[in-house]
């Protein structure tokens, strides 16, 4: 089991290192494969822990740091949580991995990209399994830097190199949040091991509920960052700029989920705060209700699979305040596998139209591409939540966990979260009809005869498109691993509320009626044949009304964001070197050294060269010693 | 002895006071100066010769000839710098004279 | 081993070289060639003397393993007294290490006055490791003060721009300092001979006198002046980014990997202990004047436009985690205080390596005149993203080791500015991301001749490298190393 464990997290870091150091000797084969297998490999390992399971267990690997009673050695827990998602992510980051491949043939650059690609399965596995909060953190700036190097992995293109940094800043500022209750539990509980601290929980001596709410709350700072929560969420549809493998593995199925995993871990020490719980649930139903509108007013692909993830992850961070850590899993699990597919088959439609994104600028893929559209089809359905796929069990344990809470609180979040249900088979729905529906060619369109077909496509590699039929598949029928999962992580939920059966019916009912609206709603605006759907293509040319322009904008937050903090960041950054620093002290210093030189040469003026001056000094100088001198005398 | 010592002290105060009175005065003038300083060491000159005769020791007028001697060098050296010096600059003011000073 | 007067070796043979290459000043390549040679050996004596640590000498303090003491003023009460424990032992081997790296750095770029530049170095090194080794105030004292003196040279001779200016700025403004500390020193003295009747400059005797609190308050006050200006912590820093903006590499390697250390020396080593009264009272100025340091010059560096600057700027917000943790005194943060030197030495020297490295290929240290050397110089790239992510305390890297212990020391006793101080983190990286940005993304802005790494770069780098990761990931037989110097110290059970 140790070896194992041993195995998992190193074959990738071993592979990325590797590929470091020599990549640039070896032929491109043999990098692409060593990249792949080492996942695969790690995947392999990972089943082989899953097969000789029995129980959490704790291996110690070896010292990391140590002083005094600070000590975070380097040891790896495997339990039910953990184990469920090295699962998920060996064997979805090796798809990715297989598929990149394909996509990067014709980009130099593949050497990084793969060392960059593997690096970060390591450090996400060891953000995984990591028995204590400074291994996780370790774990958990690994992935970070990660994804700022390959967001910004098409360096040359300025905006490419501004979104990776505008998302390493950005989640830098949960991790702060993440670093200092790390530190402060330490100070309360004297350990990093998460288990320990897990056990001791708020009935430690000299722990109140008031610092498990304080604790809390910085956890979740730390996930927002992570996760794309509001308010830190901006980073991530601009982390699009990235190649589409890594915005697939690092900004959909793995990376993201980190802050709801964090939350998970954390949560027999947090969830007995309800603020914290409430507060959780809050940013979870708020985030998914912002990232549903963003959703159906963005025009970029990519973007609209990001603000769906935004979204969807606040579902996930919902069902962690509503104590039902199984549903988050399971939803992080099945959104795992059908984002990452969305994100697969959007990278094979962004190819095929040679990187055009804009999807009205789309359509009629539905027979250029057989091959992306189905998968891409079984895809939205799920992130629509349509049942029976996986996606409808995830969402609807999610929200009969809120409806089972009770009280108007959860209640309300219940409601906020049903309509946010419609709102993501809306846009879901927007985007395949319009990326893959037939146009029907209007009038002006028809005179113009050729632009009539859509757009020119060309051929994918082979590669690219075999990757999408096993997700495609585990996305629909995913839902039928909910059960097993329930049981497998039966130990891990908390005070989530218990639904009677006939109630939970009831919910499903009401999520599929909600379903269906939405997808009738879809149709009318967006289906074939409809006359909206005209309106909208011939509509999207002229600029957008105020409502959409605010919803494409993020609702703004960037432009408060760069209001709020960049531009006094950036311009007290120059005054306080300019005016304070050269001005203040640094002038004030050499105003002192002036001042020196100016009573130098002022004293110095006495000798002037005058003998006749030297003498008067002299005689005064010489009478006023002798006269003291006979003053003491006398 | 006639003279009591503290009045030949007295007396020899007053010369010295009045070699740099003079040398205060004229100080721009270097013939000026230079009798000041005359003056001024002959009021050391007799202050050692009034110490010699009052204690019986020869030292005081050893260091009276010996200024005599010195001071009749250094006047001879010193008016002919003058003279030097004024051909020079046509001036016997000695405030002119500094080349010394860097400045 | 205890037969070998190994500490004095370790000061004597650096100055020995010095005076073999005034003797060989004719002979350039001879010359450098020994110079390194020496400095190689001083980094294995210095390596070479760990396997004595555990050891107890007679008449040593608790906690130093190496321990020499001669004769020398006697009238006065001075005595050569040289003492060597985990602090100073982690101390030395960087200094060796750094001396050498320096050395490599400037093996192309001095060519006036070559010989002269090893020399200076090389009574740098001999001065630095004087200063962490010396027990005797006096001497303390007078290794703190020669250390000026090549410092000012490589300032004044090899730089540029306006070098004289700020040789001269660094050299006042630092001794101003000394000054002080030599009256607090000379004020100790007396106070503690007409106590005690022993009139002794040694550490060891001067240790626990009890002094009035205003006194002592007074005699700490200059002794933190002196230590605050070499750290250097807000407002008295301002020598320091001109100085490194206008030392040559090498200069700034010695400056910001040796020079600065000294200042969270002295105050470990002599500071705190002669004073524990008055450190204590002082402690929420200094806390305040490390938080102070790292925000604002962290934020500074963000607006700066030359690189060496930027770095000169971080270097004082990284120099203020070591002072918050001397300031929380507990043991964790002294030992995170004690490895964050060695690690931003490795660091910061790797960082200014870099920058006179592109700025000899390009001739300018302007950030707007680079772009895009990721993809035109790989290897170099590389490595200057890894010591920049060093630099901004990515775990697994050496700097974050030190930070996060000095972070979790002090957040037991000073919570708030503590937290100030975790907004430091943010600021870092800030800055840092926009260097890489501007320096190795982007497109290229100006057509700059460009090399990859040469040999001896790539073998610089290289070690540095090694250093960093091996700080970040193994950190262990250092911390093991401090364990008990920091232990006694702190006052806390071995």
């Amino acid at each position: 089991m140790k070896t194992a464990l041993a195995l998992i997290i190193l074959l990738p870091l071993v592979g990325g290192i590797g590929n470091i150091l020599l990549g640039r000797l070896l032929p491109r084969r043999v990098v692409e494969v060593t990249a792949c297998s080492v996942i695969w490999l790690s995947f392999i390992a990972s089943l082989f822990a899953a097969g000789n399971y029995n129980g959490p267990a704790v291996v110690e690997m070896g010292p990391w740091l140590s002083s005094f009673t600070f000590s975070a050695p380097i040891s790896l827990s495997l339990d039910s949580l953990s184990l469920s998602l090295i699962l998920m992510i060996t064997f979805v980051c090796g798809l990715i991995h297989l598929y990149s491949i394909g996509y990067m043939a014709g980009d130099p650059g593949y050497v990084r990209f793969f060392a960059l690609l593997n690096l970060f399965t390591g450090a996400m596995l060891l953000l995984v399994l990591a028995e204590n909060m400074l291994l996780l953190y370790l774990g958990w700036e690994g992935v970070g830097f990660c994804s700022y190097a390959l967001i910004g992995f098409w360096y040359k293109e300025a905006e490419n190199a501004t979104a990776g940094r505008k998302a390493f800043i950005v989640t830098r500022i949960g991790d702060i949040g993440l670093a200092i209750a790390v530190v402060w539990m330490f100070k309360l509980f004297h350990t990093f091991s998460i288990t320990q601290l897990n056990q001791l929980g708020p009935s430690h001596p000299g722990v109140s509920m008031g610092l498990i709410t304080a604790l809390g709350l910085l956890l979740l700072l730390g996930a927002m960052g992570k996760s794309a929560q509001a308010p830190l969420m901006v980073w991530l549809p601009d982390a699009m700029a990235g190649p589409t493998p890594v915005s697939a593995q690092i900004h959909a199925a793995t990376m993201v989920t980190a802050g709801v995993y964090l939350l998970m871990r954390m949560f027999p020490l947090i969830g007995g705060s309800t603020v914290v719980v409430a507060a959780i649930a809050v940013t979870g139903t708020f985030t998914a209700f912002y990232g549903a509108t963003c959703a159906l007013a963005e025009r970029d692909l990519k973007r609209i699979l990001a603000y769906s993830t935004i979204s969807q992850i606040g579902y996930m961070m919902l069902a962690v305040g509503c104590g039902a850590v199984t549903a988050a899993t399971f939803h992080l699990i099945i959104h795992a596998f059908f984002k990452a597919l969305l994100f697969l088959s959007a990278g094979c439609v962004i190819n095929a139209l040679h990187h055009e994104q804009d999807i009205f600028r789309m359509g009629g893929l539905y027979r250029k591409l057989p091959w992306v559209f189905w998968p891409f089809l079984a895809g939205s359905l799920c992130l629509a939540g349509v049942p029976p796929t996986g996606g409808f069990f995830s969402k609807e344990s999610i929200l009969t966990a809120a409806w089972g809470k009770g009280g108007m609180f959860y209640g309300g979040l219940y409601l906020v979260g049903t309509f946010t249900v419609l709102l993501t088979v809306i846009y879901t729905l927007r985007m395949v009809f319009l990326v893959f529906g037939d146009r029907v060619p209007t009038l002006a369109s028809r005179l113009e005869g050729a632009k009539a077909s859509g757009p020119s496509v060309h051929a994918l590699p082979r590669i690219m498109e075999i990757i999408l039929i096993p997700l495609a598949l585990l996305a629909l029928v995913g839902g039928a691993a909910g059960g097993l999962l329930e049981y497998f992580l039966a130990s891990l939920n908390g005070s989530a509320g218990h639904v009677r059966l006939a109630t939970e019916e009831t919910l499903k009912g009401v999520a599929s009626l909600v379903v269906l609206a939405g997808m009738v709603i879809a149709w009318l605006y967006y289906g074939y044949g409809s006359q909206h759907r005209e309106v909208r293509i011939a509509g999207a040319e002229h600029p957008p009304t105020r409502l959409v322009a605010f919803l494409q904008a993020g609702w703004y937050f960037d432009r408060l964001y760069d209001w709020l903090f960049i531009r006094p960041f950036t311009w007290l950054a120059t005054i306080l070197w300019q005016r304070v620093d050269e001005g203040v002290i640094d002038d004030s210093l050499d105003w002192t050294a002036v001042q020196f030189g100016r009573t130098g040469q002022f004293l110095g003026r006495w000798g002037s060269g005058r003998i006749s001056v030297y003498m008067l000094s002299l005689v005064a100088g010489a009478t006023l010693m002798i006269g003291w001198f006979a003053w003491e005398v006398l | 002895m006639i003279v009591p010592l503290s009045h030949l002290l007295v007396f020899a105060s007053v010369l010295f006071a009045l070699g740099v009175i003079c040398v205060l005065i004229w100080r721009t003038n270097v013939i000026m100066v230079l009798i000041g300083i005359e003056i001024m060491l002959n009021a050391a000159m007799l202050v050692f010769v009034a110490g010699s005769y009052q204690w019986g020791r020869a030292d005081g007028q050893v260091f009276a000839l010996m200024i005599i001697a010195m001071t009749s060098a250094e006047v001879s050296l010193a008016l002919a710098m003058v003279v030097y010096l004024h051909r020079r600059k046509n001036t016997v003011n000695v405030d002119e004279f500094r080349q010394l000073r860097d400045r | 081993m205890t037969s070998l007067p190994v500490l004095s070796l370790l000061i004597v043979l650096p100055l020995a070289g010095a005076l073999a290459l005034i003797a060989l000043r004719k002979q350039e390549n001879v010359a450098k060639y020994l110079a390194v040679g020496i400095a190689v050996v001083e980094l294995f004596i210095a390596c070479w003397t760990w396997s004595a640590a555990g050891q107890q000498p007679p008449g040593a303090l608790p906690g130093f393993f190496l321990f020499e003491d001669f004769s020398w003023i006697d009238s006065l009460g001075i005595r050569f007294t040289l003492g060597m424990d985990g602090i100073s032992l982690l101390l030395v081997i960087m200094t060796a290490l750094l001396t050498i790296i320096a050395m490599l750095v400037s093996w192309r770029t001095i060519r006036q006055r070559t010989v002269l530049h090893y020399i200076l170095l090389l009574v740098m090194e001999s001065s630095i490791i004087g200063v962490f080794l010396a027990l005797d105030l006096f001497l303390f004292y007078l290794f703190w003060e020669v250390m000026l003196i090549p410092m000012f040279f490589l300032i004044g001779i090899y730089g540029h721009g306006r070098n004289i200016y700020s040789a001269i700025k660094f050299f006042v403004v630092t001794l101003v300092g000394s000054l002080l500390m030599l009256l607090a020193i000379i004020g100790l003295y007396v106070i503690h001979g007409r106590q005690s009747g022993l009139y002794t400059f040694g550490l060891s005797g001067l240790l626990g006198t009890s002094l009035d609190p205003l006194v002592g308050l007074w005699l700490y006050g200059a002794f933190l002046l002196s230590f605050a200006i070499k750290f250097p912590l807000v407002p008295l820093h301002t020598w320091l980014p001109d100085a490194h903006t206008d030392a040559s590499t090498a200069g700034s390697i010695d400056l910001a990997g040796l020079l600065l250390k000294t200042g969270a020396y002295g105050l470990i080593r002599f500071g705190y202990p002669l004073f524990p009264e008055a450190a204590r009272t002082l402690t929420p100025l200094l806390t305040i004047m490390a938080v102070a340091g790292i925000l604002y010059s962290s934020w500074i560096a963000f607006a700066q436009k030359d690189m060496k600057r930027l770095v000169a700027y971080s270097s004082i917000g990284h120099m203020g985690f070591i002072a918050l943790g001397i300031a929380a005194w507990t043991p964790v943060a002294l030992s995170g205080s004690v490895l964050q030197m060695v690690s931003h030495g490795v660091t910061t020297s790797a960082l200014f390596a870099l920058v006179g490295m592109l700025a000899s290929r390009a001739n300018t240290r302007e950030i707007s005149a680079y772009g895009g050397l990721w993809g035109k110089v790989p290897i170099l790239a590389c490595f200057f993203m890894l010591f920049a992510m060093a630099s901004a305390g990515l775990p697994g890297l050496n700097n974050f080791v030190g930070e996060f212990l000095i972070l979790t020391g002090s957040y037991q006793v000073a919570q708030s500015a503590t937290i100030l101080a975790f907004l430091g983190l943010i600021l870092s990286l800030v800055y840092t991301v926009r260097l890489v940005q501007e320096v190795l993304f982007q497109k290229e802005r100006q057509p700059l001749p460009m090399l990859d790494v040469t040999g001896r770069e790539a073998l610089i780098l290289a070690v540095l490298a090694i250093g960093v990761f091996y700080i970040g990931l193994h950190p262990g037989p250092l911390l093991d190393v401090l364990h008990l110097p920091v232990a006694l110290l702190t006052g806390g059970t071995p």
